[in-house]
């Protein structure tokens, strides 16, 4: 069984894909971070993996050039080897009708890109805490 | 007294007349029309006066009302004295229309001013057309206001986001670089995207400053060769140009009464544009050429870039819209080139793109129009 949280950071801004990194090193130092920039990059990269090689949860940004994280995720949810997997959107925007718009479009969270570092370990303390429950309650055995 | 009104000795008036009917006849029926007309015209003041709110005029028509009505009064009696000699009664109404008839004219001298200030009803019609127009004038300055003032707060929601952004990665990185959780190798990149932020947040605000001076500064034109301002607005772009193997094609271009500075700017955004966003298939080339209309200078700035879709065609003028994603660019490129245009009594517009590339279309006047 595998026990390292995988996630998979889409966001063509380098910055916040260092930040987040940085911040699941620290809230959980098992896990495994893989970027991409784009949506595009996104649905090409999980369609080339097996079945036990895509990633436990994405964080998808919104605003990206090439394709954007709302598109990506409506592809995703269509997809019937994709359309599982968590997807918790990962933006600057507070709009309610990006809120709206994710949600609809089948986001499993939606969380606003924080102002502080500390909120960014918090945030990614959560996500894994999350992810590591719900694992234990799939596979009780110790 | 009682002699007074005793008029039993007195011949009726149809004795002057000599009882002859065609005389007497006409006589009677004419003073009784003046009568009836004379006691018609007070409700016609009456109905004025209302209509018209000169309650201030009442008590000047009250008397007027007055003294036609004792002249209808006088008329009748005309008519009663042709059988009945009753001339007492007759010079007594006589006398108060007299009364009546002095007191109004004594009242009217001193209001002729007042009354003749009075506007006519033409040129109450030309001032209601005036006010119409004005009314017109106003409520399309309302709407201009009202449209402005939902792109001011449209500018400043996105000028405000677009800046917190940077400033969020400079607390950030500030917070990490200052917590001693970093390493060495580390910190030096973190220094870097503290430094990338602060340029950016640099950028964006001369950018702002740059679109709000456009509309704030007077013009200062000056005849200026448009070919020389593109070949300047390209050398400044030479470090870019070079690396991408780039390609400058510039036409004569004619020279116009220009701000030289924004229309170097305009050149340097569009030909900007074309590198950063160029076909990565493809070394860039920019085409620019000119042609005389009726009354300006068609202007066309063909590229061989990747192209934009027809639905961004005017949103790219949009201050802060990024076609390309969030990380690159201010968004204010093309919103300041068609502001500059504007500024010059021209227009900026995408003429056609494809995947073959972008044309904008730039008309300015001709000295000559």
């Amino acid at each position: 069984m595998q026990n390292s949280l995988k996630i998979m950071l889409v966001d063509d801004d380098d910055g916040d894909a260092l930040l987040a990194k940085h911040a699941f090193s620290e809230a959980d130092p098992s896990s495994v971070l893989i970027t991409k920039t784009n949506g595009r990059e996104m649905l090409d990269s999980l369609e080339m993996m097996d079945a036990c090689e895509l990633p436990d949860l994405i964080l998808l940004d919104i605003n990206m050039p090439v394709m954007d994280g709302m598109t990506a995720l409506t592809r995703l949810r269509a997809s019937p080897q994709l359309q599982t997997i968590p997807v918790v959107i990962f933006s600057t925007s507070d709009a309610q009708s990006d809120v709206a718009d994710a949600y609809r479009r089948g986001a499993s969270g939606y969380v606003v890109k924080p102002g502080s570092y500390s909120e960014l370990v918090r945030i990614t303390g959560s996500l894994s805490t999350y992810w590591a429950q719900t694992m234990t309650r799939a596979d009780p055995r110790p | 007294m009682n002699e007074f009104f005793d008029f039993q000795r007195f011949m009726p008036h149809g004795h002057c007349y000599l009882w002859r009917p065609d005389i007497l006849w006409t006589s009677v029926i004419s003073n009784a029309i003046i009568a009836i007309a004379y006691f018609s015209i007070p409700f016609c003041l009456l109905i004025f006066i209302s209509r018209r709110q000169l309650s201030q005029y009442a008590w000047l028509v009250g008397l007027f009302a007055a003294f036609i009505v004792l002249c209808g009064i006088g008329h009748i009696l005309d008519i009663i004295t042709v059988w009945t000699a009753n001339y007492p009664a007759q010079a007594i109404v006589r006398a108060l229309t007299a009364i009546a008839s002095l007191a109004t004219a004594v009242a009217l001298v001193p209001l002729m001013p007042r009354i003749l200030a009075l506007r006519t009803a033409r040129e109450l019609e030309d001032i209601n057309a005036e006010l119409m127009l004005a009314r017109t004038d106003l409520s399309d300055t309302i709407d201009k206001l009202e449209v402005s003032n939902k792109e001011l707060e449209k500018f400043a929601f996105v000028a405000s986001h677009d800046l917190q952004e940077p400033l969020r990665k400079l607390m950030i990185f500030s917070e990490l670089l200052a917590s001693n959780k970093v390493d060495d190798a580390m910190r030096d990149k973190y220094l870097d995207k503290i430094n990338e932020s602060a340029s950016r947040m640099r950028e964006l605000v001369k950018s702002v400053l740059e679109l709000s001076q456009m509309s704030s500064a007077p013009r200062q034109l000056a005849m200026c060769d448009l070919s020389d301002l593109a070949d300047q607005a390209w050398g400044n772009l030479s470090v870019l140009a070079q690396e991408k193997s780039a390609e400058l094609r510039c036409d004569d271009l004619p020279s116009l009464p220009v701000d030289a500075t924004q229309i170097r700017s305009l050149f340097y955004n569009l030909f900007h544009n074309a590198l950063k966003y160029s076909h990565p298939e493809r070394p860039p080339e920019v085409r620019v050429h000119a042609e005389r209309g009726q009354k300006c200078w068609q202007i066309r700035i063909t590229d061989n870039g990747a192209g934009i879709p027809a639905e961004y065609h005017e949103k790219i003028f949009e201050s802060f819209h990024k076609l390309h994603g969030s990380s690159e660019g201010t968004g204010l490129g093309l919103s300041l080139c068609r502001k500059i245009a504007e500024r010059h009594d021209g227009t900026l517009v995408v003429e056609q793109s494809t995947t073959d590339g972008t044309t904008f279309f730039l008309t300015l006047p001709a000295s000559d129009s």
